[in-house]
């Protein structure tokens, strides 16, 4: 475990869609430098949670709390996706969504922008992510022909121009290879050596125990229980809740 | 104030014939997603057909009758529109329909204005049309807008009953809830698609019809009559056929009070306003459900 | 680097010579004049193209921010004391940018068609609001600049046609210099990304309304501008033209057929649809009702769209792609033999 400093955290929040209550007293917190797993079965509300602390959507009730570099708390309400995008919360989706007109550079070039006083940082900056996430070679290819993993690798690429603190990846193993998995995870460690605290959210549970030293199980929209993966993956109720889903593949 | 009875009683009547115009919006929206802002260009197609008739056939009768063969033709008029130009937009993102439609919107105006010319044309109906009407707690309630308001009302029964209890009615209220899941179930989306749209021509050239002994024709007279429908659309919430009948309705009201107590020349801006203001407080319209974002 | 502009677009230099020598080498003033109005119609489907073509909001009402700076001028020199359009053209641009703001911030909460719809309603009111305004705007038979007698480049009257045509001609140039810029620089990269998904580009941190508002707002100021220069060129305005629904249509259409989203397209536009609709105006006034012209546009409008929707200059693009491949393919056989 890393530091003990919390970066978000989630105390009582409920969020209702019509009649369905997607998410329930949900409490957990988030520590500063970890890569926390978020799993559960499927509609749990594990995207739901990202939605609510990227602000997607607006909680019915209860705290999101942003702690900030210098301690202090920011209660997330009503602040809108652009704003809390630049208090440095970033996330991918589930499926990838790169600007397809324009190239894979300039996919990255046009957040860097927002981030960076100058063009020429921008540029520098933006040739820095293309290299670290390994995308120089079809730097200059327009989106539309991508294979998956790299679309993936391109959500990624522009999240980290946005200088993320935390940064919640949805799913964004979902289709590839596990060759290709394999390379995405050295990439989430690199990426989290770098200071960034990452929210896993996944379902490939072989990939969430080599990744994360601490996941919370949600269930049916709460917090069910959390842990190291190999004792969690071990507790009845865990394993009643996906009902021998996913877990013969731990 | 004492002119409040008489401006409901108009904005009602009238809003009764809008409601024809914006039921056939609604309906084409509705299945196939397009906003067609040629709308009241059909209704000025069929006022000008009201015309023709006059025109070519004088002597004083009441137009009413011309339903069957007006309604007729718009059918057919919107089947080969549609096939020709509209049914190739479906689907294709929102800037292709909008220009098509306002592509047609423009060319069917200046057609209009070929073959009849400019200037504002004079339907001869009979006097005791044009002037007749009785009293009800007093207020004045004129013969054309009463009729055209009675058909109106049948028209949109009918339409309803063609929507609930008609095989080709569910075919259309199945795809425009969800056309993928309409087609698996062996629904034909195309037929779907152009009763749609046939129908929504045939009620705004029914509602021409009606208006025509209301309304001095002249080819631009349309462009009124789209914002009136679109208006009415958005107010009742889109794709919700009784919705845009209330929408029509209000809209009516609307128009009525403006000219009345503020000016004619402004009813158009209140009417935009009163849109305005439902898009940006209840996009959803006042009892829609369902998304203003496709 | 201007000989790589040039060779990218080796159509441009001649055009640029042919009009900059052309009413010396035809003394036919009506084709000046019908040019003159190409390139006013030229720059004002570059601006509809900022928020139209980059942002994808197809907006109905140019017309509107036109007006307002036609007006604008018009009034400050007849009622305020002669001032000059180049001084009251500020004005008008900045009350066009106050506008772009009221009209733009309700109305770009709402997507696609609905925003469409709420340009439209707006346009409305406003042009209701001008013709009822009598007393200040004239009502609906406008105002006029009145008899106006020398050569003046600070008050914009001259002798002959002229003067304007090279006023028109520098504009269009700078408007398409204007499209250029945005479209290297943040602003048109935000646009377009908010235009390929506003999610995606909210949570990167894109906050769309107001890059679209910003658009519109530079949008509508180089429609006013423009307004000002017509306005003083013919010598009066009628709102009945100058703000109704046909004039946004038409400022539109420049740059949808020409090609939306691109810096030639919307003069390709105009070089197209201006002459078309004066032709037809001049000759084919005489058959049936007239509008022939309007007509034979809207069926073009049909037409483009069913056709060709990336608009006339996808034509030119895709001549360019297939000389590309027919080089590359002769220097493999060059290559292979």
């Amino acid at each position: 475990m890393s530091t003990s400093k919390k970066i978000m955290e989630l105390k009582g929040v409920h969020k209702s869609f019509g009649g369905v209550h997607a998410i329930n007293d949900l409490c957990f917190s988030i520590y500063e430098g970890e890569i926390l797993g978020l799993i559960g079965p499927n509609g749990c509300g594990k995207s739901t949670s990202v939605n609510l602390m990227s602000g997607v959507y607006m909680q019915d009730k209860g705290d999101i709390i942003y702690y900030r570099e210098d301690g202090s708390e920011e209660f997330l309400k009503k602040q809108t996706v652009p704003t809390r995008a630049h208090m440095r919360i970033g996330r991918t989706f589930q499926t990838p969504k790169p600007f397809t007109d324009l190239t894979v550079y300039e996919n990255i070039y046009t957040i860097a922008m927002l981030y960076n006083k100058s063009m020429k940082q921008a540029k520098n900056e933006a040739v820095e992510i293309t290299e670290f996430m390994q995308l120089s070679d079809i730097a200059h290819e327009k989106c539309t022909k991508l294979p998956i993993e790299k679309r993936k690798w391109l959500d990624m690429a522009r999240v980290l121009a946005q200088k993320p603190r935390i940064l919640m990846l949805d799913e964004c193993l979902a289709g590839l290879t596990p060759s290709e998995m394999e390379e995405s995870l050295e990439i989430v460690r690199r990426i989290n050596r770098t200071g960034v605290t990452v929210l896993f959210i996944e379902h490939v549970m072989s990939a969430v125990t080599k990744l994360c030293k601490r996941v919370v199980v949600m269930e049916e929209g709460r917090f069910m229980t959390e842990g190291i993966p190999e004792e969690v993956m071990k507790k009845p109720e865990v394993i009643k809740a996906y009902l021998g889903e996913d877990y013969q593949n731990a | 104030m004492s002119q409040l009875p008489q401006v409901i009683v108009n904005g009602l009547l009238t809003g009764g014939v809008y409601a024809l115009v914006a039921v056939g919006i609604t309906m084409i929206h509705g299945v196939m997603k397009i906003v067609n802002f040629a709308q009241g260009d059909f209704l000025a197609i069929g006022m000008y057909l009201a015309y023709a008739k006059y025109y070519l056939f004088p002597g004083e009768a009441y137009p009413y009758w011309l339903f069957v063969p007006v309604g007729a033709a718009m059918y057919l008029i919107g089947c080969i529109i549609f096939q020709t130009s509209v049914r190739r937009v479906i689907g294709k993102g929102d800037s292709n329909y909008i220009l098509l439609t306002i592509g047609l919107s423009y060319f069917i105006q200046n057609v209009i204005q070929l073959i009849f010319g400019a200037d504002f044309k004079n339907i001869t109906v009979p006097d005791t049309l044009r002037y007749g009407s009785f009293h009800f707690i007093g207020t004045v309630f004129t013969l054309p807008r009463m009729i055209a308001f009675l058909f109106a009302t049948v028209f949109v029964f009918f339409l309803n009953w063609f929507l609930s209890k008609t095989d080709i009615g569910r075919a259309m209220r199945a795809t425009s809830e969800n056309r993928v899941i309409a087609e698996s179930l062996g629904i034909k989306s195309h037929q779907a698609y152009i009763t749609a749209f046939a129908l929504g021509t045939m009620f705004a050239g029914i509602a021409g019809l009606m208006l025509s002994p209301l309304v001095l024709p002249f080819p631009k007279v349309g462009a009124q009559f789209s914002i009136i429908a679109m208006s009415a659309m958005v107010l009742g919430g889109l794709g919700n056929i009784k919705g845009a009948m209330v929408g029509a309705l209000i809209i009516g009201l609307v128009e009525s009070a403006t000219s009345t107590f503020i000016s004619v020349n402004l009813a158009q801006a209140a009417i935009c306003f009163v849109l305005m203001l439902v898009l940006i407080f209840k996009p959803y319209g006042i009892f829609g459900k369902k998304a203003r974002t496709a | 680097m201007v000989v790589k502009f040039v060779k990218k677009y080796p159509l441009l230099l001649p055009f640029i010579l042919v009009a900059i020598f052309l009413p010396w080498l035809s003394p036919n003033q009506y084709i000046t004049r019908v040019l003159m109005e190409v390139f006013f119609f030229a720059a004002m489907g570059n601006a509809w193209n900022i928020i139209g073509g980059f942002g994808r909001q197809t907006s109905w009402a140019s017309a509107t921010f036109f007006s307002v700076g036609a007006y604008t001028s018009i009034l400050m020199f007849t009622r305020y004391g002669g001032i000059s359009p180049w001084i009251s053209a500020i004005l008008g641009m900045g009350l066009a940018a106050l506008l772009a703001v009221i009209i733009g911030l309700p109305c770009f909460r709402l997507r696609g068609v609905f925003f469409s719809i709420a340009t439209i309603a707006c346009a409305t009111i406003f042009r209701q609001f001008l013709i009822y305004f009598e007393s200040f705007t004239g009502g609906s038979l406008g105002i006029t600049l009145g008899v106006r007698i020398g050569d003046s480049i600070w008050n914009l009257n001259f002798l002959s046609d002229i003067p304007f045509y090279y006023i028109a001609l520098i504009w269009m140039l700078i408007s398409v210099g204007i499209v250029f810029f945005i479209e290297r620089n943040k602003l048109g990269y935000y646009l377009r990304a908010i235009c390929e998904d506003q999610d995606a580009a909210e949570s990167l941190g894109i906050r769309s309304s107001h890059v679209k508002l910003k658009a519109f707002i530079i949008s509508c100021m180089m429609l006013a501008f423009t307004g000002t220069l017509y306005a003083f060129k013919v010598g009066f305005i009628d709102p009945n033209v100058v703000a109704s629904h046909d004039m946004s249509i038409r400022i539109g259409i420049v740059a949808i057929l020409g090609g939306m989203g691109t810096k030639w397209g919307p003069v390709i536009g105009a070089l197209i649809s201006v002459p078309l609709l004066e032709l037809s105006n001049a000759y084919l006034q005489n058959i049936g009702g007239g509008g022939l012209g309007w007509a034979v546009y809207g069926l073009i409008i049909i037409l483009v769209v069913l056709f060709r929707p990336n608009g006339l200059i996808s034509i030119w693009d895709d001549i360019m792609v297939r000389i590309k491949a027919k080089k590359a393919r002769q220097i493999d056989k060059g290559g292979a033999a």
